[in-house]
């Protein structure tokens, strides 16, 4: 049994192992006339800022993902909360609070939208997030007309209040406020898994739902919860997105959802459910923030960058899995 | 005797620095029933995978027909006529009788299927086997017992001269069993040698002809099964003297606990359930009421309906200490005292990948936390608790459930049910699958919850087991209650005679 734990611990620290050689890697290669381009904090704080929208939503993923489920309608939450949130502030003439406000109910009536369909009318969360990924995506785009909302900031109409603007703020100068805002929210799910009931049953539920069901857990309640949280989390994201590039746009968070779900798997999230935490997560979502960034410095074709992210999620998720069989 | 058909000699195999199996040598003539017996984590498993293939021994040598062969992989085994019927049985269930007979060797026509050749080869099987089931007819429309023969024929067809069995008769009927021994007669008649694995002592001596002990991965002994008894049986198997293999006690009869009155229950067409027909019962504190039938009788389905799982198409009164309750759902049924513990436990009873504790804890959410936020120096007492009265053999409850060993399992399952508190105990088949030593705890158990007050239902399938350990002793037959007996007068003859009485 003893070996068993050391053998699961070394299966855990398998990402640790996996960042720590890429961070170290990303140090010697990306030295260049005498600096080192990868190592300055500034770009560290670009990678930490950029991994935060992934993180977010990537939180809410390992949930469905614990519970055997999956979200694929989460990228185009982005898109429709970015739009909605900028038309809300500048065609609504909303103020910070009540903006960020509906945005997140926004976004949490479409998780409830989805968690009802795979509850009650009893669908496969594949299809239904695939068809609730459309219909999000199309709302999104006839709200906006199809263009992008750009955001401007001041208090004349036609303005975003300029309390918006602390979503692409860095605190004292160094630190993005996405980023604080992702380790918050991180830590705060984690402890949400690891000491609450609601956490209980996302594993339970995940392990074995009839044994769930049977021990009298209310898997329809829990599932539709965890599906409005995803669908919130995905919201912050999307905010967060839209302050980034001053602008909401429809066509925003395209293949968000496989990246969040890379994320998740890189981190030891299994897709069978049951199985994952938030640590495993983030780690998972630094890599593929890291990966993103050495690429981009080392000047490589961007669509070269996803073909070596398509492979780097193959050997991850190859190394998680359980290989002995029985 | 008949020659030698299989001779496997000194056979080791070791996972890491587990020995799962330590110089262990088995022969098999044609013509005979060979039985493995030992406990669970004897070895039994690692034996006849290495026989079929699936592993490969540490050391030791496999010879068929005295000659030494290497069992590569299952393929090789298959070809060198070696066929294996899984306890789950590798079957397709979208497939038809003859699809699933020549799977992975179908009958070519061209670039397409000669399905017609298939039909009539199938036939030819299913009649050797005088099996009266459809080569045409898909194999999810089959019961376990006829999907199993299909498994035989297609056994047959391979040409098979070994044929292992593992636990064949663990989900089927009694009268399932019956006709899969005449087959198993009719398969050693033609000289054909079966190696037969059962946790059932009845099976063995109706069936076998030798028996071989394994115990802890090394070979006991080999016993003629004219020649031996079960006592003797079991003893090789623990090592050590089984003084009562039924530990039950008088105990005092109380109120009564659960009454249930003209329940009926209507299965949706196209489920595989079964109806149950104004079934009326009652249980007093401090008894243990046991239920037998065949496979398919609805014993499960009455429990299923106690806990709640099928409210919307059940009708009749369910009273507890007297009170009517009204129970739409599990969780109504463990607050109202009833609780529930399923035949299953790996499908419907734990989820594997979490820990003892985490699963113990399921239904007790609720109590064990403060806004939401688990307590887990409470639940940390009451896991304790369980292990000691349970004697779980785990290091910790911090273990994964997926490491424990069946009997293990199934005392996380007790234990979790009994945290509960419950004033009624619905245990389905509690002992399937475990080993003598665990099973004789679990009756121990149940004796000393009927002792402490607690009414508690069992189902068994096993008929010595069930008049062993009840009061009282119910019998269902398709769907309808038909016959109630006395712990004293019961016999195995009348609790069948009596699951099959159906009009």
């Amino acid at each position: 049994m003893d070996k068993n734990k050391t053998k699961a611990f070394i299966k855990q620290m398998q990402s640790v192992i996996a960042l720590i050689i890429i961070f170290v890697v990303a140090s010697f290669i990306c030295v260049k006339d005498g600096r080192n381009r990868f190592l300055d904090i500034r770009n560290m704080m670009n990678v930490l800022r950029a991994v935060s929208e992934n993180g977010i939503i990537a939180i809410g993923m390992t949930m469905i993902l614990i519970l055997g489920d999956i979200d694929l309608s989460v990228g185009s939450v982005v898109g429709l909360i970015s739009t909605g949130c900028a038309y809300l502030m500048v065609h609504s003439g909303l103020g910070f609070v009540p903006a960020v406000v509906s945005s997140i109910l926004i976004g949490g009536a479409f998780g409830f939208f989805n968690g009802m369909c795979i509850t009650k009318l009893h669908l496969q969360a594949f299809i239904v997030t695939l068809a609730t990924m459309n219909i999000a995506r199309g709302i999104a785009r006839f709200w906006a007309n199809g263009i992008g909302i750009p955001l401007a900031y001041g208090n004349e109409p036609g303005m975003a209040p300029p309390a918006f603007e602390v979503l692409q703020m860095r605190l004292g100068g160094v630190v993005p406020v996405p980023a604080i805002i992702f380790i918050v929210l991180l830590l705060f799910f984690q402890l949400i898994l690891s000491k609450t009931s609601f956490g209980r049953q996302l594993y339970a539920i995940g392990g074995n739902r009839q044994a769930s069901y049977l021990a009298g857990i209310n898997v329809d309640r829990i599932k539709v919860t965890a599906f409005v949280l995803c669908s919130m989390l995905a919201s912050v994201a999307a905010m967060i997105h839209a302050a980034q590039i001053s602008q909401g746009g429809p066509n925003e968070g395209i293949g968000y959802e496989l990246n969040a779900v890379a994320a998740c798997a890189i981190g030891g999230t299994s897709l069978a459910g049951g199985k994952g935490t938030m640590i495993g997560t983030l780690i998972g979502a630094i890599i593929l923030g890291m990966l993103d960034n050495v690429l981009g410095l080392k000047g490589i074709n961007s669509n070269l960058q996803l073909v070596v992210k398509g492979f780097l999620i193959i050997i991850a998720v190859f190394l998680q899995a359980d290989k002995v069989k029985n | 005797m008949n020659e030698k058909l299989l001779e496997m000699k000194n056979i080791s195999k070791s996972f890491g620095p587990v020995l799962a199996l330590n110089d262990v040598s088995i022969d098999l003539y044609g013509g005979e029933v060979l039985a493995l017996m030992g406990e669970n984590g004897a070895g039994k498993s690692t034996l006849m995978n290495i026989l079929s293939g699936s592993l490969q021994p540490t050391s030791g040598e496999i010879y068929l027909n005295n000659e030494k062969v290497v069992m590569s992989d299952p393929v090789k085994a298959r070809e060198l006529g070696i066929a294996k019927i899984h306890q789950e049985l590798q079957i397709v269930p979208e497939l038809n009788v003859a699809e699933n007979i020549f799977l992975g060797r179908w009958a070519k026509k061209g670039a397409g299927v000669d399905f017609k050749t298939m039909m009539k080869e199938s036939q030819k099987y299913l009649d050797m086997l005088e099996i009266k089931v459809k080569p045409g007819t898909k194999l999810k429309d089959l019961r376990i017992g006829d999907q199993q023969l299909v498994e035989i024929a297609k056994a047959l067809s391979l040409n098979s001269r070994i044929i292992i069995m593992d636990e064949p008769t663990s989900a089927i009927s009694e009268k399932e069993a019956e006709r899969l021994f005449t087959i198993i007669r009719r398969l050693r008649s033609e000289g054909r040698g079966i190696i037969y694995i059962t946790h059932r002592m009845e099976e063995i001596f109706k069936i076998a002809d030798r028996l071989v002990v394994l115990r802890d991965g090394a070979y006991i002994g080999t016993v003629n099964a004219a020649d031996t008894t079960k006592a003797e049986i079991i003893k090789m198997m623990v090592g050590r003297d089984m003084t009562e293999q039924y530990p039950k006690s008088p105990t005092e009869k109380g109120e009564m606990a659960l009454e249930v009155k003209n329940l009926t229950y209507n299965a949706p067409e196209g489920s595989f359930r079964r109806s149950l027909k104004n079934i009326s019962l009652g249980v007093r504190h401090g008894e243990v009421l046991g239920i037998a039938g065949l496979a398919g009788a609805g014993r499960s389905e009455f429990f299923e309906c106690l806990a709640g799982v099928h409210h919307a198409e059940c009708t009749g009164d369910v009273f507890v200490d007297g009170r009517k309750v009204t129970i739409k759902s599990p969780g109504d049924a463990i607050r109202a005292g009833i609780s529930f513990a399923t035949e299953d436990r790996k499908g419907t009873g734990l989820a594997l990948q979490r820990s003892i504790g985490e699963n113990m804890s399921l239904p007790l959410l609720k109590k064990f936390s403060t806004f939401g936020f688990m307590n887990t120096s409470m639940e940390k007492k009451e896991w304790a608790t369980q292990f000691e009265n349970l004697k779980i053999k785990a290091p910790s409850a911090k273990t994964l459930v997926s490491f424990l060993s069946g009997g293990n399992m199934q005392k996380v399952v007790l234990g979790r049910w009994l945290m509960t508190n419950p004033k009624i105990l619905l245990l389905d088949e509690p002992t399937r699958g475990i080993d003598v030593g665990a099973k004789t705890e679990i009756y121990q158990l149940i004796n000393n919850l009927a002792k402490a007050g607690m009414a508690i239902i069992v189902v068994s399938s096993e008929l010595p087991e069930v008049i062993g350990i009840s009061d009282r002793i119910v019998t269902f037959c398709e769907g309808r209650l038909t016959g109630e007996f006395l712990q004293a007068e019961a016999t195995q003859e009348k609790l069948l005679q009596s699951a099959t009485a159906a009009e």
